[in-house]
């Protein structure tokens, strides 16, 4: 396990009139709706305790209303929470005074939007070094440095087109080298992609994860689509009604979910893409013939056994043998569990 | 500019080259000098005017004082010395004549012109600049030989516009304004062209300078939003010769009295558009801003105004054409140029002369909120190249 790059602890956030009177009935276990019947406030996040793994990908995941967005704004404190620490590096973003706040998100923190936010009356190459253009740098140095991102996410060619001539994903392209510019070590991703067609979807998390593995950047990328999740994240936590549900790898997700609302998030997911093959073996034993690599996932070591279906595969990590699988392992693995309730699709 | 004989005409011509480098030399005074001056004039009007403010107070105090203690008089007149009757439900108990309404009247009219007396030399002092300004415009334009004139501006108009169709609208104009002698000053009167002119490109800053930080403040500021957006409210149906009256008891008969009447008339479109167009601007893009680091300014200049700009401009042709609309009105309390004329012309019922100086207005204004208004098309291309 890496160092912790961003805590978050016992994070509180209450909509209302007069949230620091409501705090004491949320730490008492008054629930959402509740609250907001009895006491007129809403429940924004509450009790969040997250520690964010440095030059990782963490995603948050949750479905509209879940507080996810509200979670990364506390990051970055476009909102103030009502109770509760945010440190970055050993710095408690909430501590700071505005000065400090402006430099600190100027410097340390960039962000990608849902809808794009980019600025509709200056060109791509200007969008893209607007960062840099409040940390104060010469506009030639930013130009220069804004040119680098535009080449390096594809856009070449497009500088001097203005935002609204350009389609989403193109759009989304430029706030990612806006962000990207300012060189920062963090990166909050706000629902970056959903906004997009599934194709550029796809082509842009193919993007962000070429991106990632050159640059290696602590990223924190908000989805509410699990199969996205799933696909980038190194860490996934699961947010339900402004609460943590659960956070771990997207193997412990899927193969453990913390309870129903969870594995029904996960029923409908393709199973035999997203499970590796070490997360289903059995360690220490040996296997046949056949030979599967352990971060491989099912769909193609399935494929590699179909000639000896009788025998195990032996599961090699780092070129070592470090256990077995067999077919019937991995059918079982996939199998779509049945939901475990009358009313399993309630969160839907 | 009159010419008696051909050789007074090449003479003229001969010293061309010195009215063009006047006319240079003119400009570059205008905004290197002059206008500083003046803007440093009108801040220390506005200090002064500050200093003045304790007493200003306390004059209003007892204006008010003496005008409640007037209404408190009549109504307990009415209710204890009136001998109440039945017959009292009848009717309404309003009659124009009874001293009642005579006191009230009274109560407001008296403690005015006190009041107005001890303040309007202040408040004169604090717009003295404007119109000086206001006069020297009038006497440059009409300083300026009109072969000389007339091209600058048509050539002003295209730099600022780069559209065929307003040049040509301007180059209407002026053949229009100078064939009717509209454009030259006469024995004892200046220019009425150039006059009004004066006036609206006075009354338009005076509007947008005050009327766009306002706007900016409402947009920022919801209290200040509602105790503001009645006062436009009163400016735009309160008919134009009731807040004459006050006007002229403190400034008399002159062209301060109309400049102030224009610009209450037409400022209150630039404020509200202004506050709406900063209000509009999507939430998403200032989130950005402030993600990143913008400091107050930098989202404010980098971001609010930029994108609230269509609606500002907006806000600034409707005040132009406000402004303009309010000639005839200003030159009844002593603003003079066309709307003098189109006074006069009415008086006499004379249609023919009506019609001539209305037109007159009418090209004035079409050319000035055209301009402006391709300005603006200018300043926004972002919203012309759409995909």
């Amino acid at each position: 396990m890496s160092t912790t790059k961003l805590s978050i602890k016992n994070l509180y956030k209450i909509f209302g009139p007069n949230p620091k009177e409501a705090l004491p009935h949320v730490e008492r276990g008054v629930g959402k709706t509740e609250l907001l019947e009895d006491y007129g406030h809403v429940l924004g996040l509450n009790n969040i305790n997250i520690d964010m793994p440095e030059k990782k990908l963490q995603v948050i995941m949750g479905l509209s209303g879940s507080g996810k967005s509200t979670l990364i704004r506390h990051i970055n404190r476009l909102i103030d929470p009502t109770a509760g620490e945010v440190v970055i590096d050993g710095h408690d973003v909430l501590k700071m005074d505005d000065v400090e706040l402006r430099k600190f998100r100027q410097n340390n923190l960039s962000m990608v939007f849902q809808k794009f936010a980019l600025l509709p009356h200056i060109t791509v190459a200007d969008n893209a070094a607007y960062g840099l253009k409040l940390q104060g740098i010469s506009a030639g140095e930013a130009k220069e440095r804004a040119q680098k991102w535009i080449d390096r996410v594809g856009l070449t060619g497009f500088e001097r087109h203005y935002p609204s001539q350009l389609s989403g994903g193109m759009q989304q392209r430029v706030g990612l080298a806006r962000a990207l510019a300012t060189d920062t070590d963090i990166l909050l991703m706000d629902e970056a992609f959903s906004a997009l067609d599934p194709l550029i979807r796809t082509d842009m998390q193919d993007v962000l994860l070429e991106l990632q593995s050159e640059l290696n950047k602590t990223i924190i990328f908000i989805t509410h689509d699990l199969d996205e999740a799933l696909r980038i994240g190194d860490d996934i936590a699961i947010l339900r009604d402004g609460s943590l549900v659960q956070q771990g790898n997207p193997q412990e997700i899927i193969m453990k979910p913390a309870d129903d609302y969870v594995s029904d998030f996960i029923m409908d997911i393709n199973r035999s893409r997203v499970l590796k093959v070490e997360t289903v073996m059995s360690s220490g034993e040996k296997g046949g013939s056949v030979k599967v690599e352990g971060g491989e996932a099912i769909e193609s070591a399935l494929q590699k056994l179909k000639d000896s279906p009788t025998k195990a595969a032996t599961v090699l990590k780092d070129g070592k043998p470090v256990g077995a699988i067999t077919l019937s392992q991995m059918i079982e693995a996939i199998e779509r569990p049945a939901p475990e309730t009358a009313s399993g699709n309630v969160y839907r | 500019m009159q010419f008696f004989s051909f050789g007074e005409f090449l003479n003229y011509l001969a010293t061309a080259p010195g009215f063009v480098w006047n006319l240079i030399v003119h400009t570059f005074w205008l905004i290197f000098w002059y206008l500083p001056i003046l803007v440093a004039q009108i801040i220390w009007s506005l200090i002064s005017f500050i200093f003045y403010l304790p007493i200003f107070v306390y004059k209003t105090l007892v204006w008010f004082w003496t005008f409640f203690g007037n209404v408190i008089e009549v109504v307990h007149d009415y209710v204890f010395i009136r001998d109440w009757s039945w017959d009292d439900l009848g009717y309404f108990p309003a009659n124009r004549s009874s001293s009642t309404a005579e006191i009230l009247r009274e109560g407001i009219d008296q403690p005015f012109a006190r009041f107005a007396g001890d303040i309007s030399v202040a408040v004169k002092v604090a717009l003295e600049p404007l119109i000086e300004a206001m006069d020297w415009i009038t006497s440059q334009l009409s300083a300026i030989p009109w072969v000389f004139l007339f091209p600058a501006i048509v050539a002003l108009v295209w730099i600022t516009s780069r559209n065929i169709g307003v040049t040509i609208l301007a180059v209407v104009a002026m053949l229009y304004l100078g064939w009717f002698g509209l454009t030259e000053p006469d024995l004892n009167a200046a220019a009425a062209a150039w006059e009004t002119v004066a006036l609206m490109i006075m009354s338009i800053l005076l509007c947008v300078a005050v009327g766009v930080p306002l706007g900016i403040m409402m947009a920022f500021s919801d209290i200040i939003e509602r105790s503001v957006k009645p006062i436009l409210d009163v400016m735009q149906t309160m008919p134009s010769f009731v807040y004459l009256i006050p006007v002229l008891i403190i400034f008399g008969v002159s062209k301060v009295a109309g400049l102030i009447a224009v610009t209450i008339y037409a400022m209150p479109p630039v404020i509200r558009l202004t506050n709406l167009g900063i209000r509009l601007v999507a939430f998403d893009v200032i989130e950005a801003a402030n993600a990143f680091g913008a400091t107050y300014r930098q989202r404010l200049t980098g971001v609010l105004i930029p994108l609230a700009l269509p609606n500002i401009f907006a806000g600034i042709n409707q005040t132009i054409m406000m402004a303009l609309a309010m000639v005839v009105i200003a030159a009844l309390v002593g603003a003079g140029g066309l709307g003098q004329l189109v006074l006069q012309a009415q008086s006499n019922t004379q249609l023919g002369r009506g019609l001539e100086y209305g037109f007159a207005i009418v090209l004035i204004a079409i050319v000035i909120d055209r301009t402006f208004y391709v300005i603006g098309e200018r300043m926004q291309e972002h919203r012309r190249v759409g995909h």
